[in-house]
């Protein structure tokens, strides 16, 4: 287990029995949880168990039914006024990049810049370029997505929801889509994002990224979060059937 | 290395072989041929099949074209083809947007397909070769052909007499040489295959031969069947068929030998040329006894001349000679008010043109060789077809057409001057900028621009002005009491003021509803501002207050100042203005087909966008009003929206019957163009996959920025090859204003026809008026290839 460099703060996000239906479908039931500052909660669980669905209600992609959802002190309703004050702070990194094709990789991390944070262009464009730096294609800035490789286009698409200065990060099976080879480059980024102090709650099925930099391990099933712990206990001595179950399957 | 080998273990035998060129038949022409045209049986088949078929059709074709088509339907007709019957005195501002969209056509050329820049540059560095070229060579080496009139008193073909005219006018110019000599006829068959510009007599004459020529064969072919059905055994014809023959044998009565019946060319004729203002003869009247004896004439200046040609003892005969350097000329008839008509002369075969008047004898004007009487005789040859008709029209043209291409270039290094001196970003922004502007000008030079517009277009920038200042208002106020105040008092400002300005003079009609329609953006623009509420800048957020509401109050107040204490009429066209109004009435040809098509496209354009987005939308009013105009539009054809627009509309309100029937139908071709671009741009809109929505929302774009910055770019560049699909469709489809009595190319070919010098031309006009279809049409889908290929668009990838 490697050493957590960062401190836990108060928390930023709270689910408070939140539920959700899709039509008749009972997607989340009696979502209760907090995520700290500087927090990294890595999310699991088998699929249509609602890993996505919860993570996408936080930045109100998806609509709740019930219950309330407080992130960094706002509470989510109809508001657009709200959802837009959360979204900036929000980052979300998703399975399918969803970088935009017709722009320049430096035009997909300039555009919200642009027209949401409202910087010049001259700040932005560096802002952009530092990212780049950080995770480590510096030298990609003109090509268009098309021009990628996948691994690439998830670290343009981490540099693009950083350029937002967000501060929680959200990652839907970020490397669910890649090949095997491109998985590490994608991690060693996230790994590096979550050393530096950064929020985040983590969909992901690397089982080793969530033991090496988890905080905390959710584990969820039917819509239900079914054990929560720190990986050390949470892999060596799970406590529900279900996980037990789940972890003898996968590992 | 010997030695090396031998250790090594492994052990190279092959050396690299000679390469050797392919076998001819795997390589070229002929391997092609075989792959392509001769691979199978059926293959040879095939294309023995289609090369019979096409060799067919495009010789008849071509035989006609070349031979029989009378082009000069065409080409006297080029100015109507071009704008109709737009007033001469306006026709310079249809110049100067033609020019300036040529020049704006080069710079795009080079900003954003600069791939076709040489293969452009190639093929009308060609056409102009071949354009300026051409004519030079054809008149240096093809002569005119001759024209074959007839000398007599007068005389009788068939039943029919003949008066011939001694003296017949005709345009000349200086130094040119006119020859005139009796032609060798021995017999009718010659007399039949006479070809050329004939006079009526000579028309008469060979008409007759010809006649007797085709009675002469039936009476052969009667009597062939007749003699073979009397020398078989086996009647080949029932009694009634047989009788019938004989009946009609019986009937026949071959005519006598036409020339000998009017002593074709027995008698002398006397020949000489008068000028045709004074009526002198230019050198002495020359006699023509043999068909060596010539009349030759150099002509000392330009204008009419007479040629007269009498016969020496001719009673009851008949002389045809063979003429040169006279040529049919059109008379052009233009009325020029209350000083009567002003006829203006053109020789047909170089567009020599003159005022002067015809020359009288006794008082009467003398006939003239006029292309109506003196019709082409015959086919014409190759050479015939290109001195008569190709290359006096090229020479007509070719200079404007340089000029076209030259501007084109022009803006093409204009661009690349401004790009190398400059950057490639300024370059773009100013070519994007000449595009915007391009049809603005081209509608206000072409329509020209009237006191009312001038205040009608200062009321529309306020109305968009009212926009910005509700969206800066409430991003300054959010949803609050004043904001709502401002929206309330902009938007009646706005709607009140031209009734304020037009409704002494007008009237009301049901406009006022049609004003009000400033509601529904306004709105929009009120929620659209208070959603970056205290987000955006507050400077910036104060300036655009400031200047928007500036502007608005600006061009409200200005023209209610203008009526008001200027004196200005709302109603008068100023006829003496820079740029007063045309008469619509009088618009046709090119240029209303092109005045259709172009805000055709610019103005549904962006209602199609709105609409596809509309229907889109989660406002059920807003998704079903769209829904419902689409599929009405889309559900009627595109002929009963002409009529709606030219019959219906003015019972909506009368003012509305004062707007020209080219507006209406331009009218009616947006809302029917709009209808189906916003399903083709809803296509685009459907194909994106949904996590590019998203992934702007996470990152906080609203919704109108998620459209505008994401969505629409690449649902536009998605369904590029569809719009410029529909858009060559509409450009044919405007042909259709035919029906509802508009003059556009297609309509004026029905316009041609009932001209008296043209009769028959329909073809003439179909066939031109489908070649400048193609060129626009070809030139826009090649355009759009070239545009799908280019770009980010092609290396999209996700």
């Amino acid at each position: 287990m490697s050493e957590q460099v960062h401190t836990i703060g108060d928390p930023i996000i709270k689910c408070i029995n939140v539920n959700k239906w899709f039509g008749d479908f009972h997607v989340l039931k009696d979502i209760n949880m907090e995520v700290g500052e500087r927090e990294v909660v890595v999310v699991i669980g088998p699929s249509g168990s609602g890993k996505s669905t919860l993570i996408r209600c936080i930045n109100r992609l998806e609509e709740h039914q019930e219950g309330d959802i407080i992130v960094d002190g706002i509470l989510l309703t109809n508001d657009v006024t709200n959802i837009s004050a959360i979204r900036k702070e929000t980052g979300m990194v998703f399975q399918q990049f969803n970088l935009f094709p017709h722009l320049t990789v430096m035009e997909n991390i300039t555009l919200a810049q642009l027209h949401v944070r409202r910087r010049p262009k001259q700040e932005a464009e560096k802002n952009a370029l530092r990212l780049l730096e950080r995770v480590g294609i510096p030298d990609q800035a003109k090509k268009y997505p098309g021009q990628l490789s996948g691994g690439q286009h998830q670290r343009v698409a981490i540099a693009r929801a950083l350029a937002m200065n967000p501060k929680i990060m959200l990652f839907d099976e970020p490397t669910s889509a890649l090949d095997p080879e491109m998985i590490k480059e994608v991690l060693d980024v996230m790994k590096e994002l979550a050393r530096s102090g950064m929020t985040m709650i983590v969909v992901t099925h690397e089982m080793g990224f969530a033991r090496e930099v988890a905080d905390r391990v959710i584990f969820m099933d039917g819509g239900r979060i079914v054990e929560v712990g720190t990986p050390e206990h949470f892999f060596e001595n799970p406590q529900h059937e279900r996980t037990k179950l789940f972890l003898s399957q996968i590992l | 290395m010997a030695d090396n080998k031998a250790e090594s273990k492994t052990q190279v035998f092959y050396d690299a072989p000679p390469t050797r060129p392919a076998p001819t038949i795997q390589t070229g022409i002929l391997a092609w041929m075989r792959d392509n045209l001769f691979r199978s049986w059926s293959d040879v088949i095939l294309t023995l099949l289609s090369l019979a078929i096409v060799y067919y059709a495009v010789t008849g074709f071509f035989n006609w074209a070349i031979g029989d088509a009378n082009w000069w339907a065409i080409t006297f007709n080029f100015r109507q083809f071009m704008v109709g019957r737009y007033e001469t005195a306006l026709e310079w501002r249809v110049v100067v947007a033609t020019l300036f969209t040529v020049f704006t056509l080069g710079m795009a050329v080079a900003m954003w397909i600069r791939q076709i820049a040489r293969l452009a540059a190639l093929t009308l560095g060609m056409l102009l070769l071949v354009v300026f070229l051409l004519p030079l060579i054809v008149y240096a080496a093809v002569p005119k052909p001759p024209v074959y009139m007839t000398v007599g008193t007068s005389f009788t073909v068939g039943t029919a007499a003949q008066n011939v005219r001694p003296e017949v006018a005709f345009l000349g110019r200086a130094n040119e040489e006119v020859t005139a000599r009796l032609t060798v006829i021995p017999d009718d068959p010659t007399l039949a295959q006479l070809h050329g510009f004939m006079e009526p007599t000579t028309s008469a004459l060979l008409n007759a031969a010809r006649r007797r020529l085709n009675d002469l064969a039936r009476q052969q072919e009667l009597e062939d069947i007749l003699a073979r059905h009397d020398a078989s055994d086996v009647p080949l014809l029932t009694r009634n068929q047989a009788q019938l023959l004989r009946n009609e044998l019986q009937r026949l009565r071959v005519p006598d030998i036409v020339v000998e019946q009017v002593k074709l060319n027995t008698a002398s004729v006397e020949v000489v040329i008068l000028d045709g203002t004074t009526l002198e003869a230019i050198g002495k009247p020359v006699v023509l006894n043999t068909p060596d004896d010539v009349l030759r004439v150099t002509l000392p200046k330009d204008g009419w001349y007479v040629i007269r040609k009498v016969g020496v003892n001719a009673e009851d005969t008949a002389s045809i000679i063979q003429v040169t350097g006279i040529d049919p000329i059109q008379r052009l008839s233009l009325s020029q008010g209350s000083a009567g008509f002003v006829n203006t002369y053109i020789r047909m075969t170089d567009y020599y043109r003159v005022e002067i008047p015809l020359p009288e004898r006794e008082g009467r004007p003398l006939p003239f060789f006029v292309i109506n009487e003196h019709q082409y005789r015959g086919s014409h040859d190759f050479g015939t077809y290109l001195r008569l008709y190709l290359a006096p029209f090229l020479q007509e043209h070719n200079t404007n057409l340089a000029i076209l291409v030259v501007l084109g270039v022009l803006g093409f290094w204009a661009a690349r001057l401004i790009e190398r001196f400059r950057d490639k970003r300024t370059a773009a922004r100013l070519t994007s900028i000449l595009m915007v502007v391009a049809p603005v000008l081209i509608w206000v030079m072409v329509t020209g621009f009237s006191i009312p517009e001038v205040l009608n277009t200062m009321l529309v920038l306020g109305a968009v002005a009212l926009l910005a200042f509700i969206n800066a208002a409430a991003a300054k106020f959010g949803r609050s009491i004043t904001s709502i105040a401002l929206l309330a008092v902009g938007v009646a400002v706005t709607t009140a003021m031209p009734f304020i300005l037009f409704a002494p003079h007008y009237g009301f009609g049901i406009l006022p509803v049609f004003n009000l329609i400033i509601v529904l953006p306004a709105i929009a623009f009120w929620f659209i501002g208070s959603d970056s509420y205290g987000v955006d800048d507050a400077a910036a957020t104060n300036r655009a207050l400031l200047l928007s509401g500036l502007a608005w109050l600006a061009l409200m107040l200005i023209p209610y100042l203008l009526v008001n204490l200027a004196g200005l009429d709302p109603k008068a066209s100023y006829p003496d203005w820079f740029l007063r109004l045309s008469d619509q009435r009088n618009w046709g040809g090119l240029l209303l087909t092109i005045m259709l098509t172009i805000f055709g496209i610019v103005a549904s354009f962006p209602i199609g966008v709105l609409l596809a987005l509309g229907r889109r939308s989660n406002l059920p009013a807003v998704k079903y009003g769209c829904v419902a105009f689409i599929e009405l539009i889309r559900g009627s054809p595109f002929v009963t929206v002409l009529f709606l627009g030219q019959l219906m509309i003015p019972l909506i309100s009368p003012s509305l019957a004062e707007v020209p029937a080219a507006t209406r139908a331009l009218v009616a071709t947006v809302i029917f163009s709009a209808a189906y671009l916003a399903e083709n741009v809803r296509g685009g809109l459907q194909s994106l996959p949904y996590g590019q929505t998203e992934a702007g929302r996470a990152l906080g774009l609203s919704g109108w920025q998620v459209t505008y910055y994401i969505t629409l770019p690449q649902a536009l560049r998605a369904v590029i090859p569809a719009l410029v699909g529909q858009f060559i469709s509409l450009f044919k489809d405007t042909s259709l204003v035919a029906i509802v009595g508009l003059i556009d190319l297609t309509g004026l070919v029905g316009v041609i026809v009932v001209q008296a010098e043209f009769p028959n031309t329909r073809s003439e006009g179909l066939l031109f008026i489908t070649l400048i279809y193609f060129v626009f049409s070809y030139v826009m889908s090649y355009i759009s290839r070239l545009l799908e290929a280019s770009g980010s668009g092609s290396v999209r990838r996700i």
